[in-house]
């Protein structure tokens, strides 16, 4: 596996397998509380990270997956520029950009939830969750109509329909969620699980494309 | 290709020197503003640790959040060692770069692991031995398993430095840094298992020790000026 790919699968990992472990911990603590959160209303995705400590894994996890995805975003730009010979500087760096806001939005949400539930800014929080969803499904929306329009001058086999699909299912989620959020509906809870779960398996849908890109010379 | 002027792994070396710095000086500025420590030349006066910059809010969001990622840029940093002394193409140290990267890895993990459980959840000290202990005993393990592997890397690169071309002051400099954090790190622990205590002990040698660690990774920016990682980088 190339290190390229290594990042589309730490991506997709890191932030699933801290919130799974997460819940199989408070299961174990609290086994009256435990619940599917993708599918019932009772446990918000960000409130997993509240509690000590679950928050010392939650945080962990989550900010180690903020670096990572940056440098994915950094391979993305690699790749595209790699890609086309006459590389359009603007249109990249603007992704790559619109990657960096989403990934720091991301630190903000996690870095704000503490164990103390009364004090955490919850406005500034949502503020972040909202600009980090918003920014990541914009910036992957902006990868693929990009790719779309580079379709018949790239080099190599690209295979849009999957990663399509998956926007489409990011938008649909996006928009629900942010209904949910405006009505104050308690659907905004399952909704940010599958949220988190779509925006991550994103990077994933590179994981092919990139078996022949290699990042690093020496290999 | 204006903007790959400085190569990915001069931008890491950067960012393993500015993240963890700025992220210090700036939840120390917070904690004195709050009220919480007093506003001294720690370096000198040993008045507050860094942890103590971690436990009051809001510092204490900047400070876990700016270590948790410093530590993975600085897996990253270890990575670009790994294969920028694997360059040289000699077979019988691929092992030895390898060990000497999981080392830092794990010491890096470690890190993480240690500013995760800070915060205002650790107040009142006497209840929350258990973390308290965990926090001393993981951040000790990263001051440790970070300087043993900065003076092997040192000791390696002297070894292949007509190999890999490296200017003879680019060694010296991190020698100096490596040793200086050995000496630091052997008297701080020689003086906990003598019991020798003086006020401020712990603070001193621990923002010692963290700008020396710092200012090795940054050290590496010299060094990798022709190192690249990308192929785009190589043809730009």
């Amino acid at each position: 596996m190339t290190l390229a790919q290594k990042l589309c699968v730490a991506v997709f990992l890191l932030p699933q397998l801290t919130v799974w472990l997460c819940l199989a911990w408070l299961y174990y603590l609290n086994p009256v509380d435990a619940c599917m959160p993708y599918v019932s209303l009772c446990l918000g995705y960000w409130r997993i990270g509240v509690p000590d400590p679950l928050s010392f894994l939650f945080r962990a996890g989550l900010f180690s997956a903020v670096v990572v995805w940056l440098f994915w975003w950094y391979s993305l730009k690699a790749w595209l520029l790699l890609s086309i010979k006459q590389p359009t500087a603007w249109t990249i760096r603007h992704i790559l950009l619109l990657g960096a806001v989403a990934c720091s939005a991301l630190l903000v949400s996690v870095a704000l939830l503490r164990p103390e539930q009364t004090h955490i800014l919850w406005g500034w929080q949502s503020a972040a969750v909202a600009l980090f969803f918003i920014g990541m499904v914009g910036a992957h929306s902006r990868v693929i109509y990009w790719l779309y329009r580079k379709r018949r001058q790239w080099p190599g086999e690209l295979n849009l329909t999957a990663k399509l699909r998956m926007l489409s299912l990011q938008w649909l989620l996006l928009a629900w969620w942010l209904v949910a959020v405006m009505l104050h509906s308690p659907w905004q809870q399952p909704l940010e699980w599958w949220l988190m779960l779509a925006v991550s398996s994103f990077p994933m849908m590179f994981w092919r494309d990139w078996r022949h890109f290699r990042l690093i010379l020496t290999h | 290709m204006s903007n790959l002027s400085m190569t990915l792994p001069q931008r890491i070396a950067l960012a393993a020197f500015f993240i963890p710095v700025v992220t210090i000086g700036l939840s120390y500025a917070l904690t004195v503003a709050g009220g919480h420590e007093p506003l001294c030349i720690p370096y000198i006066e040993g008045c507050a640790t860094i942890t103590a910059t971690g436990i009051y809010y809001p510092a204490a969001y900047i400070l876990r959040a700016g270590i948790a990622m410093s530590a993975v840029v600085f897996i990253l940093w270890w990575y670009c060692v790994r294969l920028w002394l694997e360059s040289v193409r000699q077979a019988e140290l691929v092992a030895w770069f390898h060990t000497v990267v999981w080392v830092a890895t794990i010491g890096s993990v470690l890190i993480i692991a240690s500013m995760v459980v800070l915060g205002e959840n650790l107040l009142p000290s006497r209840d929350h031995r258990f973390l308290w202990r965990f926090h001393a005993t993981t951040a000790g393990l990263f001051f440790l398993a970070n300087s043993i592997c900065q003076i092997m890397m040192t000791v390696r690169m002297r070894q292949l430095r007509r190999q890999m071309n490296i200017a003879f002051s680019h060694i010296v400099v991190k020698e100096v840094l490596a040793l200086l954090q050995l000496l630091f790190l052997t008297v701080l622990i020689g003086m906990t298992i003598v019991g020798y205590e003086f006020e401020g002990m712990v603070a001193f040698f621990e923002w010692w020790l963290a700008t020396l660690s710092s200012l090795f990774y940054l050290s590496a920016w010299w060094d990798w000026r022709d190192f690249r990682l990308t192929r785009l980088e190589q043809s730009a």
